[in-house]
């Protein structure tokens, strides 16, 4: 394990074992003590307390202080325990830094600085480009939510829309389903540690996530799902996502809540109209006459994500220098091929690939680069190992990922 | 009493096994009462000939010798069978009766069946027996429907439609032989299916432009009715056209295997190169020839072109390891009455099959129905060492709509044209490297200073070689088909990027026959 993952480890186990909370934080980040997006692990906090005395914290602060220090071998403890997880489970610790970290939970504020992810965690960057859908919806949901769910996500899912859910059972497994059944991508957010299974029910995709899409949270490994984590953990997906899809809504359910946070977070809300004489509906259709979005076909809503994507990537141009911006350089390989290395062609190629698994003659065609030229360039990536031939067809192995 | 015998001799030849042999005819005429033999280890077609001859000459004008005739065949110690021998012992009997008058000592070859009208014809395997050294002989004859075994063997001669015509054509003034050669020969336009027919399918055409540049052999998998049999005809079109001596070889192979001079099977003086087809169903003989009649088979038709094999893999295994020795030494083997015989088969191959038993493993969609374990044993079909010996192996699949729309901005009216150019640029880079009739695929060793690889190439092909598992043929191949692709450049020194490209049809659709299958 790297000093890395063991210093964002510690820094989360403050946060949980000491009941960290952003208020201290913002005090200690205003007065100096601790720098904006940094991650304090315990000598920080065993230094800033040495110079507390002239800082002029409240007594709240300076209370948090002592008790953090005071708890530093139970913070030890659970550290051992969270790596141990970590290690044995192929979790990915990420926080602000990392490339793959959500671009768009970037923009808002109130994400978690540090999360969890089991999987592709290239999917989460993959959504800057590509954009995401969450789909949201009743745990017992009627046949009717259910057939669009599916068809929703598996449409959504083949134009490269990432589908976001919270692997709940219902229209949540359904939505994950359908994405990962047409080689989609998607994103579970749960509420728990990345690796508690929860509920128990979706054992079997839980581990089909973690093997095709990514799972994601922001609690640490171990920690045990409770109910006041349902509604943090609806904000990580409407964060998440460019376009929030209502299916079926009680009147007082978590799915009403993650629709007023995509409100919030000025995302678009579609919802699915449905029956007025099944009560579980009714949230939905309060969603409606609100002022929520009819949801009627898959164009319209791709149409919605693209925008929102397009603004993305317009903020990012200004912020592209390292030239391996993928959008910049597909753009770049369409006008003018010539001006990109081999480096970058081997990023075009295994960008094009993670979209789908591609045979050769499609990949010629759509990046438009002479067979000869392609050829050598895929027996390179292919010894290198980073791509491998399955089927006729190319797909990344892991190392190309 | 010992009288001067008029003895007149005439040269003719035959066939024994695959080869031309000079055969002397003498033939004697002396008084006493009218009998006709002929000797000299002859079977019962040529005996006949004495039935043939008498109303021949009749019919021709001329009249049948008095006397006792005899005909001796030499050599005597070899067999020897067919009808040709007629012309030759009536020219005899002509002469030696004084009926065509002939200077003393000139030296005559003829070869011809007669009819009983007097009418002659040619016989069996006319361009390999007419491999004769025309320096000898003053006056050559052949029956005029031999004509294009002549200009196969290059002959000096004249030929004769009838027996009777002989009495306007022997004299010295009148012999005015025409010389055949196929320098000549008008090339056959036909209408080859165009690369079109395969297009979107970048790899295989590529691949196919690869294997006729460098003669490699190359597997095509796909499912049933994407065009593979389309892209094996349009291989053996771009190939450059037949020259020179390799127009009487592909010639006189189609004569020994009996084909006749009709549009169906197609025997026909041209220099457009074979392509011929075999599949699964096909009779081993008919594959690899007939021993006992030394009737050569597909594999030595297709001698400088294209054998095209369907559905490799249903081939039965003893006609599959059949294929390793014309694949390895380009010739078919005979053995007759303890002698060996050998046919040369030097030619493309190119295999087409299914990649899985439904065939759709490539197709679109998931169409494909077979399970992993059938998958792998349908490929493991193909044996080993033919595995080995194939240099390309490109995908195909049936083109969508969609695709054929994009495609069809990039159509090319000329393309065939510019790949035959491609390719005979190609060739000729190789003829300089090696011999006429070498190429890159064929060349017994795949050395580095002949084909030009710095060590760093060499060590980069090793290193591809190394990472995908490939035996040390395979690495020869890499190396044999980057060569190939920098012909095709013209780059007279090969590059890094030459082997790269080679890799990928190295592997190809069979790499998860080899590696065993793995699920992603």
């Amino acid at each position: 394990m790297q000093e890395r993952d063991i210093k964002l480890l510690e820094n989360t186990a403050i946060r949980f074992v000491t009941r960290l909370d952003y208020y201290v934080m913002r005090e200690l980040i205003s007065s100096g003590f601790v720098q904006k997006d940094s991650y304090p692990v315990m000598e920080d906090f065993l230094r800033i307390k040495k110079e507390a005395s002239q800082a002029g914290f409240t007594e709240k602060t300076l209370s948090k202080l002592d008790d953090i220090i005071s708890s530093r071998s139970k913070v030890m403890d659970t550290v051992e325990k969270y790596a141990d997880i970590i290690e044995k489970q192929r979790i990915s610790v990420l926080c602000k830094e990392d490339r793959d970290y959500p671009f768009s939970w970037k923009e808002l504020s109130g994400m978690p600085p540090v999360f969890f992810a089991k999987g592709d965690t290239s999917i989460l960057s993959g959504i800057t480009h590509k954009g995401a859908v969450s789909i949201v919806g009743s745990r017992q949901p009627g046949r009717y939510s259910l057939y669009a769910t599916r068809e929703f996500s598996s449409k959504l899912s083949k134009k490269g829309v990432a589908v976001v859910s919270g692997m709940a059972l219902g229209i949540d497994r359904a939505a994950h389903v359908a994405s990962m059944e047409v080689g989609g991508k998607t994103v579970a957010v749960v509420p728990g540690g990345p690796d508690v299974i929860y509920p128990y029910k979706n054992a079997d995709i839980y581990e089909k996530i973690c093997a095709q899409g990514v799972l994601i949270t922001e609690l640490p490994p171990g920690q045990e799902v409770l109910k006041q984590y349902f509604p943090s953990r609806n904000r990580l997906i409407s964060a998440l996502s460019d376009a929030c899809l209502v299916m079926e809504a009680g009147v007082y359910s978590g799915t009403l809540h993650t629709a007023s946070f995509a409100a919030a977070q000025s995302r678009d809300v579609f919802v699915l109209p449905n029956s007025i004489y099944v009560d579980n509906c009714l949230g939905g259709l309060m969603l409606l006459r609100d002022g929520a979005e009819v949801l009627i076909d898959v164009d319209t809503v791709y149409e919605r994500i693209m925008e929102q994507v397009d603004n993305r990537r317009a903020l990012l141009q200004g912020e592209v220098d390292d030239g391996n911006d993928l959008a910049a350089l597909r753009a770049l390989a369409r006008i003018a091929p010539e001006n990109l290395s081999e480096e970058q062609w081997k990023l075009v190629i295994c960008d094009e690939i993670s979209e789908k698994p591609r045979n050769i003659d499609e990949l010629c065609f759509s990046l438009g680069i002479p067979f000869t030229y392609l050829s050598s360039m895929v027996t390179i990536l292919e010894t290198e190992g980073r791509i491998a031939n399955d089927q006729g067809k190319y797909v990344l192995t892991i190392h190309g990922r | 009493m010992a009288s001067k015998v008029n003895i007149v001799r005439v040269s003719t030849s035959f066939m024994d096994g695959m080869t031309s042999v000079k055969a002397q005819i003498e033939v004697s005429i002396t008084p006493g009462l009218p009998s006709f033999d002929v000797i000299g280890l002859c079977d019962p077609s040529i005996r006949e000939s004495r039935g043939r001859i008498q109303p021949a000459l009749i019919a021709s004008g001329f009249t049948m010798p008095k006397g006792h005739i005899t005909a001796s065949i030499s050599p005597a110690y070899i067999k020897k069978s067919g009808t040709g021998f007629d012309l030759p012992i009536a020219i005899g009997m002509l002469m030696a009766s004084g009926q065509l008058p002939a200077s003393p000592g000139i030296r005559v070859y003829a070869s011809g069946e007669i009819m009983l009208d007097g009418t002659v014809k040619g016989t069996p395997c006319a361009s390999l027996r007419l491999r004769i050294d025309q320096s000898e002989y003053d006056r050559i004859f052949i029956p005029s429907d031999e004509s294009d075994a002549a200009r196969c063997a290059g002959l000096n001669c004249m030929t004769v439609t009838r027996l009777s015509e002989l009495k306007d054509i022997f004299k010295d003034e009148d012999y005015q032989p025409s010389s055949f050669s196929v320098d000549d020969l008008d090339s056959i336009d036909e209408e080859l299916p165009d690369f079109s027919a395969v297009k979107g399918q970048v790899k295989a055409v590529r691949a196919l432009l690869i294997a006729a540049a460098g003669v490699h052999n190359i597997l095509l998998l796909g499912s049933p009715g994407c065009g593979k049999t389309m892209a094996g005809k349009i291989l053996a079109g771009i190939l450059p056209p037949l020259k020179g001596p390799e127009i009487g070889d592909v010639y006189s192979v189609m004569e020994a295997a009996g084909l006749k001079d009709d549009p169906e099977s197609g025997l026909v003086l041209s220099d457009r190169r074979p392509f011929r087809y075999i599949y699964p169903g096909m009779s081993r003989g008919r594959m690899l020839g007939v021993p006992s009649k030394l009737l050569p088979g597909e594999f030595a038709l297709a001698n400088h072109g294209v054998l095209f094999a369907d559905e490799i893999f249903e081939f039965k295994r003893e006609v599959m390891e059949a294929l390793r020795v014309p694949l390895e030494d380009h010739v078919v083997r005979m053995s007759k009455d303890g002698r060996n015989f050998a046919f040369p088969a030097s030619f493309v191959f190119v295999a087409a099959g299914n990649p899985c038993r439904c065939g759709m493993l490539y197709e679109e969609g998931r169409r494909c129905t077979c399970t992993p374990q059938v998958i792998n044993n349908y490929m493991a079909k193909l044996s080993g060492p033919v595995r080995d010996r194939i240099d390309l192996v490109a995908e195909m699949r049936s083109i969508s709509g969609e695709y054929l729309a994009q495609s069809a901005i990039k159509e090319d009216k000329m393309l065939n044209e510019k790949m035959k150019s491609y390719v005979k640029g190609a060739w000729e880079m190789q003829r300089e490297r090696f011999n006429d009739g070498i190429f890159n695929g064929t060349c017994c060793n795949a050395d580095a200073d002949i084909f030009r690889a710095s060590s760093e190439v060499v060590e980069y092909a090793a290193e591809i070689a190394e990472a995908a598992g490939f035996s040390a043929r395979g690495f020869n191949r890499i190396l044999r088909v980057g060569r190939t692709i920098a012909d095709l450049d013209g780059r007279p020194d090969m590059i890094k990027s030459d082997v790269a490209e080679a890799g990928i049809y190295r592997k190809g659709g069979l790499q998860h026959a080899r590696a065993g299958y793995k699920a992603t």
